[in-house]
């Protein structure tokens, strides 16, 4: 069972992302009120509001946290059309008794997009310091910082272009067969065709290129979500849209010795309504998938190696009521947050028995 | 560029004025049906039809091409639709007549501002007044009956940007400049504004007053949108937060608080904003390729907006076609913590209630939910978002929970401890022992911990390996051979039932320990409840393997123990080729155990035998196909990889470790398992469990994994004189200040030779022994009186 708590976050608008570090001991929230806070757990485990800044001139779509090992460091994106890099510092020590004051200092804004940054994302730390963004004119550009200690030099490493407008992307963390490979999707609604593309680092080519479109999915995409690395021989990518998508992504070497990717795109349409986030916990055994009821739903893999929705969390009061399915009696509309926990009551008929 | 849409109406459309040059400013007659639009090489007038812009006059037809023509700003007459003006960048500001016969249309030319011309106006009621506002920070009044100004302002600032006569009080217009103040003037008072203050920042570069209330927009270099309520002093009411300099603003007609802005670099777009929701548009148009200069709505319409710009086209815009951007914007945000708790903020969206205040009510939301299929009805302003955390509750109270409901006599469909996989995690990873026993111990061990932690399919498959390889010595493991593990295999393998038995439940109060007749009897009913369950699933042939028969108890447990969980497969045991064999077990279980078992002939080659020859023929049931070749390596590979496939690297992996040099019987690829290193280190480390990494990278075979270790660590350290950074050559010599005295202890004075521990903060430190004595007595530096926190 999970308690709810309803968390003041005082953004003045609507908050985009939330995303945990990669300890999951801090965590960050951006707003289209342009202003970016970081969470840290007080001594009762309670989430409070440690800073609070103006970031950006326009929203913020998402914010990103780098490894640990380069320093408490964030990416956010904006509306703004830019990108930047900001660094948490120790202030200068008041006295010598207390702590010395922390603040975040913006160390670069990437201004290379004509139109808004939609996503930004750091890369695994195996690659270095590098940083990917996506943009609504279909660009994304990877930066790198050269040297960690300077984080205010990021050059652009590879700039590719799409025909389609940007809303997500994802770095694949896991490198079994398949090296430095990039997801993105598209959030375009007018044409029908496939809205998420794969991206890695030729060597030959000594660049980026486009090497994989996944074409079953040509619903607008509003989240990619990599699965991290948990030792599995193929790649899980999480794909919000009108439905939830789990694209698996195996790297194969065929008999001419070209290695190339397989891809096999399963759906899930539990939701009934589009799919906004897609995240995995860390150790990719949980995604969650919000849907724009509200309702936020568990899965997991079981062990004919299908995924299956375990709960489905809704917090109430949160505007338009939603029956999960016909048989859960309706909910009485309390002003109150309450969390509603939905077990599944029946099961389909999708599970093959061995 | 879709010229035309002709399906619908109103709808968008555009027209290339002309590839030389560029629009600079457009303005609308009063019928709203033509359009002017001015640039440096460029006056012309266009009709506005519904499928497209036709030209009506070029006023630049002729060859007098000089720089009077290059138009900063138009505007047209109020109540004649044949007199237009322009303000030109070399200070003239000319009057035309569409009216006039032949090509030269200019009817007058005041050429009396001494600098740039940026803005004319035309006043609302008085046809021939117009006022001209110039670089040179004067305002210029003039009457199209004379060839004179008429009165001049001076504004007393270095440059007037935009004038607007106030819809509002006859006779008074507002003027910004670029020294951030607004003026307002009184046309009769010449010598004197009646009201002035500063508005922004930086330089104002527009400004328009709203239709309906006294309310004045202005738009700056400082990227904002500013509000004035005009009524008696100058007061701010909003302020919108644009992304780049603002260049024009043009309240929307019908709708009180929607303004479009444009500007002046950067950003293409053309924005409308809801005023209540300063920070982003309501609205968006998209279409132009270069910075927008001119913006009009088509009168009272307030579904066109008229648009030019430095690309040289025009557009009509349908308000239908534009991009909504905070629709498009990602409404939530979620994020799974350590712990498997939920960050989810979530947008809420208002709707509009029916003429209720309180919307929290019953009947009001119900209402609003109905509407909420009509578009419109949506509150954009009021949209904002909810967070909440969802958070496990612990294990104590879930398993209390847990105890409470088996006490019923029915099992608990506790979904919690299934979700509580980073608890599984991090327990398993501290008390899964890797050496230090024998093997068939560290199997027990682990599958008890593994059992403890609610996997029991690893429980299952730490038993396998037990029974497969546990009774044999493998240290070292070539040499003990099959003669001695014969004679202990059957007490071996009974021990196992017997284990297993120990953990078969009790959920009828019964203990069954020791009673294996009983346990025989559960697992018959299990295994048939698993065929129900199975819906009809395949039914294989009994095997003759039964080893079978623990994993069946443990089945049994399962079944009865989380029903709900096993219905949805996320218990399961062992791989699925092998699991068809759960249907009935055969009685002669003890002899059976000994064929299945794997003859741990250790040369790597005899693993892919089938069962040796001494297997007891009599227990082959005689209406079985031929028995699939059973590889019991590659049983307990395949095992490890479904572990591993839906997320359990852990138990994999330590499977692995444990095995010792019996790993490599298995037919596990090389790459796999270092990656599987790979990933069981980085997943420790990102759960902060530090020691256990290292214990793992310690024990891997993998060269890369044991590299993880010699990384080195680099230490930054500082002088504790001088408190700048030692430079690390020369120990702790400091260059700076020239001496060596952070290499003494802070305690007793010495040099330190050996251990020297320091604190990170001040940079003070000394003999570890001395600074254990003295920090058990003290909280503060020896030597600065820094709160050093030693543990």
């Amino acid at each position: 069972m999970f308690d709810v708590e309803p968390i003041i976050a005082d953004h003045k608008d609507v908050i985009h992302d939330v995303v945990f570090d990669y300890y999951g001991r801090r965590m960050a929230t951006c707003s289209s009120d342009q202003t970016v806070k970081i969470w840290d757990e007080d001594e009762h485990g309670r989430w409070q509001v440690t800073s609070s800044w103006k970031a950006h001139s326009g929203s913020i779509w998402r914010v990103s946290w780098a490894n640990p090992e380069f320093g408490q460091v964030i990416a956010t994106c904006s509306f703004d059309r830019t990108a930047s890099v900001w660094e948490e510092v120790m202030g200068d020590k008041v006295s010598t008794t207390s702590a010395p004051t922390r603040r975040w200092v913006r160390r670069t804004t990437l201004v290379d997009s004509r139109t808004s940054v939609t996503d930004v994302e750091f890369a695994p730390k195996y690659l270095g310091l590098l940083l990917a963004t996506a943009s609504a004119d279909g660009i994304i550009r990877i930066y790198e910082a050269p040297d960690i200690m300077n984080l205010s030099q990021w050059p652009v490493q590879h700039e590719i272009a799409n025909k389609l407008s940007l809303s997500c992307l994802s770095w694949n963390t896991s490198t079994y067969m398949v090296a430095q490979l990039l997801a993105a999707g598209s959030d375009e609604s007018a044409t029908p065709t496939g809205k998420v593309f794969l991206f890695a680092y030729i060597e030959n080519a000594r660049k980026c290129v486009k090497i994989e479109t996944v074409n079953d999915i040509t619903d607008p995409v509003t989240d990619v979500a990599f699965a991290p690395n948990a030792g599995r021989t193929f790649h899980m990518l999480a794909v919000a849209s009108k439905d939830l998508y789990i694209v698996k992504i195996r790297g194969v070497t065929d008999a001419t010795g070209n290695s190339k990717l397989e891809l096999e795109t399963l759906k899930f349409s539990e939701h009934n309504c589009p799919v906004w986030r897609v995240c995995w916990n860390m150790l990719a055994t949980m995604l969650i998938s919000t849907g724009d009821d509200g309702c936020v739903r568990i899965w997991r893999m079981n062990y004919t190696r299908q995924w299956k929705c375990a709960a489905v969390l809704k917090a109430e009061g949160s505007g338009p009521t939603y029956e999960p399915n016909p048989t859960t009696p309706t909910l009485a509309t309390t002003a109150s947050a309450t969390a509603k926990f939905y077990k599944k009551g029946t099961i389909g008929n999708q599970v093959p028995w061995h | 560029m879709p010229d035309s849409l002709e399906d619908a109406d109103p709808s968008t459309i555009s027209l290339r004025i002309c590839l030389e040059g560029h629009a600079n400013a457009l303005a609308l007659n009063k019928d709203h049906n033509q359009i002017a639009v001015a640039g440096r090489s460029l006056l012309k007038v266009y009709s506005i039809d519904s499928d497209g812009f036709t030209e009506v006059c070029n006023m630049r037809g002729g060859k007098n091409q000089n720089l009077s023509y290059s138009s900063n700003d138009v505007a047209w007459s109020t109540l004649d639709s044949n007199i237009l003006a322009t303000a030109a960048t070399n200070g003239v500001v000319s009057v035309w007549d569409l009216s006039k016969f032949g090509r030269q249309k200019q009817l007058l030319v005041y050429n009396e501002h001494e600098r740039t011309a940026h803005t004319v106006t035309f006043h609302s009621t008085e046809p021939n007044i117009l006022i001209s506002g110039s670089q040179d920070g004067t305002i210029k009044c003039f009457d199209i009956r004379s060839d004179k100004s008429v009165n001049t302002y001076f504004s007393n600032s270095e440059s007037v940007r935009d004038l607007k006569f106030s819809p509002h009080s006859q006779n008074v217009f507002s003027a910004v400049s670029e020294n951030g103040t607004v003026q307002l003037w009184d046309m009769r008072k010449w010598d004197k504004c009646m009201v002035q203050f500063t508005a922004h920042s930086g330089p104002i570069y527009t400004c328009d007053w709203h239709p309906t209330r006294n309310w004045l927009a202005t738009g700056s270099r400082d990227k904002q949108i500013k509000v004035w309520n005009m009524d008696g002093r100058a007061n701010l009411e909003y302020t919108i937060h644009t992304i780049a300099v603002v260049g024009r603003v043009k309240w929307r007609p019908e709708r009180t608080y929607h303004i479009a802005s444009c500007a002046l670099v950067v950003d293409y777009s053309v924005h409308v904003w809801d005023i209540r929701r300063p920070y982003i548009p309501f609205a968006s148009f998209n279409e132009h390729t270069n910075v927008t200069t001119g913006i009009a709505w088509q009168g009272s319409d307030s579904h066109c907006l008229l648009s030019t710009s430095k690309d040289s086209s025009i557009y009509k815009h349908a308000f239908k076609d534009a991009t909504r951007p905070a629709l498009k914007a990602n409404a939530q945000g979620a994020s799974l913590g350590r712990h498997g708790d939920i960050s989810f903020a979530n947008k809420i969206k208002e709707y509009a209630a029916k003429s209720s205040g309180a919307s929290n009510t019953k009947t009001t939301n119900f209402i609003s939910r109905r509407k909420s299929n009509q578009p419109g009805n949506m509150q954009f302003h009021l949209d904002h978002s909810k967070m909440y955390m969802f958070m496990l509750k612990n294990m104590a109270s879930s398993a209390l929970i847990n105890n409470l409901d088996s006490g019923t006599g029915y099992p608990a469909q506790d979904t919690t401890t299934e979700l509580r996989v980073h608890e599984c995690f991090i327990g398993c990873a501290k008390e899964l022992l890797l050496s230090g026993k024998k093997l068939a111990e560290l199997c027990e061990h682990n599958a008890n911990v593994s059992k403890k932690y609610g996997k029991h399919n690893a429980t299952t498959l730490w038993n396998f390996v037990k029974l497969f390889y546990g009774s044999n010595h493998f240290e070292p493991p070539f040499e003990h051979r099959s003669s001695f593990s014969n004679q202990k295999n059957p007490m071996s393998s009974r021990r196992a039932t017997q284990v297993a038995s120990d953990w078969a439940p009790n959920e009828h109060g019964q203990d069954l320990n020791g009673n294996s007749q009983e346990v025989t009897h559960e697992t018959a009913d299990a295994s048939e409840d698993g065929d129900e369950l199975g819906g009809g699933g395949k039914q294989q042939p009994p095997p003759t393997s039964s080893v079978i028969l623990s994993e069946t108890q443990i089945i049994s447990e399962i079944t009865f123990d989380n029903f709900e969980l096993l219905r949805n497969g996320f218990i399961y045991v062992g791989p699925a080729d092998v699991t068809k064999a759960l249907a009935l077990p055969d009685t002669a279980l003890h002899h059976d155990v000994q064929a299945a078992r794997p003859q741990l002939d250790l040369k790597a080659s005899d693993h892919e035998k089938s069962p040796p020859p001494h297997v007891p023929s009599i227990l082959k049931v005689s209406h079985v196909p031929p028995i699939p070749m059973w590889e019991p390596h590659q049983f307990v590979a395949d095992a490890l990889m479904l572990q591993n496939d839906v997320g359990d690297v852990q138990t994999a992996l330590i499977v692995l470790i444990v095995l010792g040099e019996a790993r490599k019987l298995l037919p596990i690829d090389d790459a796999i398992v270092e990656h599987w290193f790979h990933t069981y280190v980085d997943q420790l480390q990102r759960y902060e469990l530090w020691n256990e990494a290292c214990e793992v990278i310690n024990r891997a075979w993998v060269r890369s994994v044991r590299q993880l270790n010699q990384h080195s660590t680099v230490m930054h350290t500082n002088c504790g004189e001088c408190g700048r950074p030692l430079g690390g050559n020369v120990g702790w010599y400091c260059d700076k200040c020239k001496s060596m005295q952070s290499a003494k202890c802070s305690v007793c004075g010495l040099i330190v030779r050996g251990v020297y521990a320091w604190c990170q903060g001040c940079s003070h430190g000394g003999h570890i022994e001395h600074l254990q004595q003295y920090f058990a007595k003290h909280s503060k530096c020896p030597k600065c009186g820094h709160l050093c926190s030693y543990s």
